[in-house]
C-alpha cells in the first residue's frame, strides 16, 4: 500500500496540470503556459515555506495566488493586446524558470551544498500539507490531504462548467468568441478570468506536490514537463474533469511501471520512450472518436425513409 | 463499419491482455527455473549466493562519473566471479524514487546493493535497519551526510580524499612551470568542492615554494552539471583567451566542455577520477592535451570490497564509514588517490618529485585542509566566478 | 437494436471508447518497440512493466 500512496502523490501534479489546461481549453485557450504557472507555484511554495516558514494553508495559497496572477498576465496580453496565449504562455514559461532558479537558488532555500532546496521537515514542519490517511497507506508519510483536495477540485471545476452561468459564458466564448461577443458577454473579462482560474490550478498543483515534501528542487535547466503531460492528458481523459482523473493515474502508472523493466536487456530510456509514444497518442483521442462516429457508407439523403438508414446500419 | 471498428478494439485488448498474461506466466517460469539453477548451483559455489546490483544517482550509466565508474566495476567483477548483476534507475531524482529502487532490487532477489553518491545517504537511513540480509555498499556517503545516524551492520560506506588528488595535482601543475590555471567543477558537491581547494592549496603552496605567488592565478567555477554544454565551453573559450593555459576539469563529462575550448588555442586540461589521458587523446586527437589526472579509486575500491564480501571478510568493513585516501607513502601506485605515473608527461615536475610529494603527505609533513566551508587562504590570487548553470 | 444504437451513440461512452483505444494502442506500439530491441524478453518487459505494480510485496518489518 505504501506503493500506492507514492502513486497517488506523485499523480497529483499530473492530474491538476490536466485539469487547468481542460478548463483553459473549455473556454477556447490552449494554455500552454501551465509549465510557468507551475513552476511560478513551485517558487511560491518553497520560498513562503523554506525561507519565510509560513504555515501550509498559507503557502498552498501563495501557490495558487502566484500561479493565478502568472495566468492572468498571459490572459491581460490576449485580452488587451491580441497575443496568440500560446506564444505569450511560452515565454513566460521561460521566464517563470529563470526566476525560479534565481530564487530558489539563494542561501536561504537551497542546500548549497547538495544542489537542492532544504527538507520542509526539518526547516518548518508546519509547511508541510496534513497527513491523510497514512496509516491505511502503509505509514508512507508523504500522503497527504492533497489527494482528497485533487478530487474535489475535479468537482468543483465539473460543477462550475456545467452547472454555473459563468461556466457556461466560458464555454460559449469557446466555442464561438464573436457569437458570445453579440449575446452580450465580456469576452475579455472571461479570458483573463479563465487563464486567472487555469494559473491558479496549476500552482496549486504545485504546491500539492512540493509541500509533501517528497521532491525537492533542483536547479533546473529546462521548464519542467509536468505542463506538457498535462496536456496529453487532458486530451486522454476527454477533456472531462473526472475523465482525467483516470487519464492522469494512468500515465502515472505508466511512468512508475518503467522502473520494473529489466535493464540487463533494456536500456531503461525505454521506458521512458514508451511513456513518451503512449502519451503521443493520447492526442489521437478525438481523431479515434471521429472515426468511431463517423457513419461509414451511408449517406444523409433528406428525403430518405429513415427505416431504410436504420437497417443498413443493423 | 462501426462494428468493424469495435471489433478491431476488442481485438486490440484481448491482444493486449494476452501479452500481459503471457508475459507474467513466461516470467513465472523463467522464475522457476532461476530458482532451481540457483539450487543446483549452491551445492557447486557460494559465489551465486551473492546477486548484485547498482543504483544510479541522478544521472544514467553513461555519465562519464560515478555511476558510469561504479556500474562497470561492479559488472566487469559480476562477470568474473558469474554473479547475477542489474542495475536500477530510479524513476526520478527523491528519495522516495530511491527507496523505491531500492526495494524493488531487494524484491527481485539482490542481495548485494552497490550505492554511488552522497544522496544516498537518507535511502540507507530509512531502509538498512529493515533488511539485515542485504549488504549495501555505499561510495561517497560522508559522515556529514549521514549526521548522527551509526551505520548498522549490513552497510560500509567509503569515502575518498579528494582533496590530497587536486593538490598532487595543483603542485604538479604550478611545479611544472604554469601560472595561469583553472578550476571547472561539475556540480558544487562536497567531493568536488574537496577536490577544487586541495587543487588551489596545491597550487599555492607550489607557488610559495618557487617564489612567484604573486604571478600564480587560480580561476575557480562550478559548471553546475555534469556534462559540457556551450555555455560552458564559452566560459572556457573567455578563460583560455584571456591567459588561462590549463584548467583541471573535475565534474564527469564536463571536461568535454574544456578539451574543446583548449585545442583551439593549444591549452592543458587535467583530467579526473581516472586517467583521462589516453581517452582525451584519442577523442580530440591531440596527444598532450591531458598533463595529468587526479585520479580517485572507485573501480578498485568497489573490486576489492566485493572480493572481500565473496571470500567471507565482510567484517572488514561492516557498519564502518572508510574514508580512503593514502595508504603508503613509498608506493603510490596503491594509494585511492593519485596521480597516473604510466603516462606521465610532465618534464619539470619529474615522477620522483612526485614520490616524494606523495611520502610528505604521508608522513604528514604537508597537511591539506578538507573543510568544504569556504576557499582556502592563499597566497595566490584566486577568482571565484558564479555557477555557470 | 434500438437501445444498443443510441447507447454506442452518446459521447460519452464515444469518447471513452476513444480514450481506451488509444491507451491500448499505445501500449501495444510500445511492446513493439520492446520487442524490436530485444526479442526475447519483449513480453516478459511489457508483463514487468505493466503489473509488477501490484506484485510488489515489500517486508514490513517496522
Amino acid at each position: 500500500m505504501k506503493y500506492m500512496g507514492s502513486f497517488l502523490v506523485n499523480s497529483v501534479p499530473v492530474i491538476l496540470c490536466a485539469e487547468a489546461i481542460l478548463f483553459a481549453y473549455k473556454a477556447g485557450l490552449f494554455n500552454i503556459g501551465a509549465a510557468g504557472q507551475y513552476t511560478v507555484g513551485i517558487i511560491a511554495s518553497l520560498y513562503t515555506s523554506l525561507a519565510l516558514g509560513w504555515n501550509w494553508f498559507f503557502c498552498l495559497l501563495a501557490a495558487i495566488v502566484a500561479g493565478g496572477i502568472w495566468g492572468l498576465i498571459a490572459g491581460i496580453f490576449k485580452a488587451y493586446f491580441n497575443v496568440n496565449e500560446v506564444i505569450a504562455g511560452i515565454m513566460l514559461n521561460w521566464i517563470g524558470l529563470y526566476i525560479c532558479n534565481i530564487i530558489l537558488g539563494g542561501e536561504a532555500c537551497m542546500n548549497q551544498s547538495k544542489s537542492e532546496t532544504y527538507e520542509i521537515a526539518e526547516v518548518n514542519p508546519s509547511g508541510i500539507l496534513p497527513g491523510f490517511m497514512q496509516e491505511f497507506f502503509g505509514g508512507n508519510q508523504y500522503v497527504t490531504i492533497a489527494i482528497p483536495l485533487t478530487i474535489v477540485v475535479a468537482i468543483v471545476i465539473l460543477i462550475v462548467l456545467n452547472k454555473t452561468t459563468f461556466g457556461y459564458e466560458l464555454k460559449a466564448t469557446g466555442h464561438n468568441k464573436e457569437a458570445a461577443k453579440y449575446a452580450g458577454m465580456n469576452a475579455k473579462r472571461n479570458i483573463m478570468f479563465t487563464l486567472l482560474i487555469s494559473g491558479a490550478i496549476a500552482g496549486m498543483a504545485a504546491g500539492l506536490l512540493y509541500l509533501t515534501g517528497i521532491q525537492h528542487f533542483k536547479i533546473a535547466s529546462s521548464v519542467p514537463g509536468m505542463g506538457f503531460t498535462g496536456i496529453a492528458v487532458a486530451f486522454l481523459g476527454g477533456l472531462n474533469p473526472i475523465g482525467t482523473i483516470f487519464a492522469g493515474l494512468f500515465v502515472e502508472y505508466i511512468t512508475l511501471g518503467g522502473q520494473y523493466l529489466n535493464t540487463n536487456y533494456y536500456n531503461p530510456q525505454v521506458a521512458d520512450l514508451m511513456i513518451a509514444i503512449i502519451i503521443y497518442l493520447c492526442g489521437f483521442v478525438l481523431f479515434f472518436k471521429t472515426i468511431l462516429n463517423r457513419p461509414g457508407k451511408v449517406k444523409v439523403n433528406a428525403n430518405a425513409e429513415p427505416a431504410k438508414t436504420e437497417e443498413k446500419e443493423v | 463499419m462501426k462494428k468493424k471498428l469495435l471489433s478491431v478494439l476488442l481485438v486490440a485488448s484481448m491482444v493486449a491482455t494476452m501479452f500481459v498474461g503471457c508475459g507474467s506466466s513466461k516470467e513465472a517460469a523463467s522464475d522457476a527455473t532461476a530458482t532451481t539453477e540457483e539450487g543446483a548451483a549452491d551445492s557447486a559455489a557460494t559465489n551465486s549466493d551473492y546477486r548484485i546490483a547498482m543504483i544510479t544517482d541522478s544521472g544514467d550509466i553513461t555519465d562519464m562519473s560515478f555511476n558510469q565508474t561504479t556500474y562497470e566495476a561492479a559488472k566487469a567483477f559480476a562477470d568474473k566471479n558469474g554473479a547475477d548483476f542489474q542495475y536500477y534507475k530510479p524513476t526520478e531524482d527523491s528519495d522516495d524514487a530511491r527507496i523505491a529502487s531500492f526495494e524493488n532490487a531487494v524484491t527481485d532477489g539482490y542481495n548485494v546493493i552497490v550505492v554511488p553518491g552522497y544522496l544516498f545517504a537518507n535511502m540507507i537511513k530509512a531502509v538498512a535497519e529493515d533488511y539485515p540480509d542485504v549488504t549495501i555498499i555505499a561510495l561517497d556517503c560522508g559522515e556529514g551526510d549521514f549526521g548522527d545516524y551509526t551505520l548498522p551492520e549490513n552497510v560500509c560506506s567509503f569515502t575518498y580524499q579528494e582533496e590530497l588528488a587536486g593538490y598532487m595535482a595543483g603542485f604538479a601543475a604550478v611545479k611544472e612551470g604554469y601560472t595561469k590555471l583553472g578550476f571547472l567543477g561539475g556540480m558544487a558537491v562536497p567531493a568536488v568542492i574537496r577536490y577544487g581547494y586541495g587543487f588551489v592549496q596545491g597550487c599555492n603552496d607550489a607557488a610559495v615554494e618557487l617564489g612567484n605567488a604573486s604571478d600564480v592565478q587560480v580561476n575557480y567555477v562550478y559548471g553546475g552539471q555534469f556534462f559540457g554544454d556551450e555555455a560552458i565551453t564559452a566560459q572556457m573559450d573567455t578563460w583560455y583567451s584571456n591567459g588561462t593555459e590549463v584548467v583541471f576539469a573535475c565534474g564527469g563529462g564536463i571536461y568535454t566542455s574544456a578539451c574543446e575550448a583548449a585545442q583551439k588555442v593549444g591549452g592543458k586540461v587535467i583530467g579526473v577520477d581516472s586517467d583521462q589521458s589516453g581517452t582525451i587523446a584519442n577523442q580530440y586527437g591531440t596527444d598532450d592535451l591531458c598533463i595529468t589526472s587526479a585520479m580517485k579509486g572507485l573501480a578498485p575500491t568497489v573490486d576489492a570490497t566485493l572480493t572481500d564480501l565473496f571470500a567471507g571478510n565482510w567484517a572488514n568493513y561492516s557498519g564502518k564509514i572508510e574514508n580512503l585516501g593514502i595508504v603508503s607513502g613509498t608506493d603510490p601506485s596503491l594509494n585511492y588517490v593519485q596521480l597516473p605515473t604510466d603516462t606521465w608527461s610532465m618534464e619539470n615536475f619529474t615522477v620522483d618529485d612526485y614520490n616524494t610529494l606523495v611520502g610528505q603527505l604521508y608522513d604528514g609533513t604537508i597537511t591539506v585542509d578538507n573543510g568544504t566551508d569556504k576557499m582556502p587562504a592563499t597566497e595566490i590570487t584566486v577568482k571565484e566566478y558564479d555557477n555557470i548553470h | 437494436m434500438g437501445q444498443k444504437e443510441s447507447f454506442f451513440k452518446r459521447p460519452a461512452v464515444q469518447t471513452l471508447l476513444a480514450s481506451v483505444l488509444c491507451a491500448v494502442l499505445g501500449i501495444l506500439i510500445g511492446f513493439i518497440i520492446l520487442w524490436f530491441m530485444n526479442a526475447e524478453h519483449a513480453s516478459e518487459g511489457m508483463g514487468a512493466i505493466l503489473t509488477n505494480f501490484f506484485k510488489y510485496r515489500i517486508a514490513q518489518r517496522h
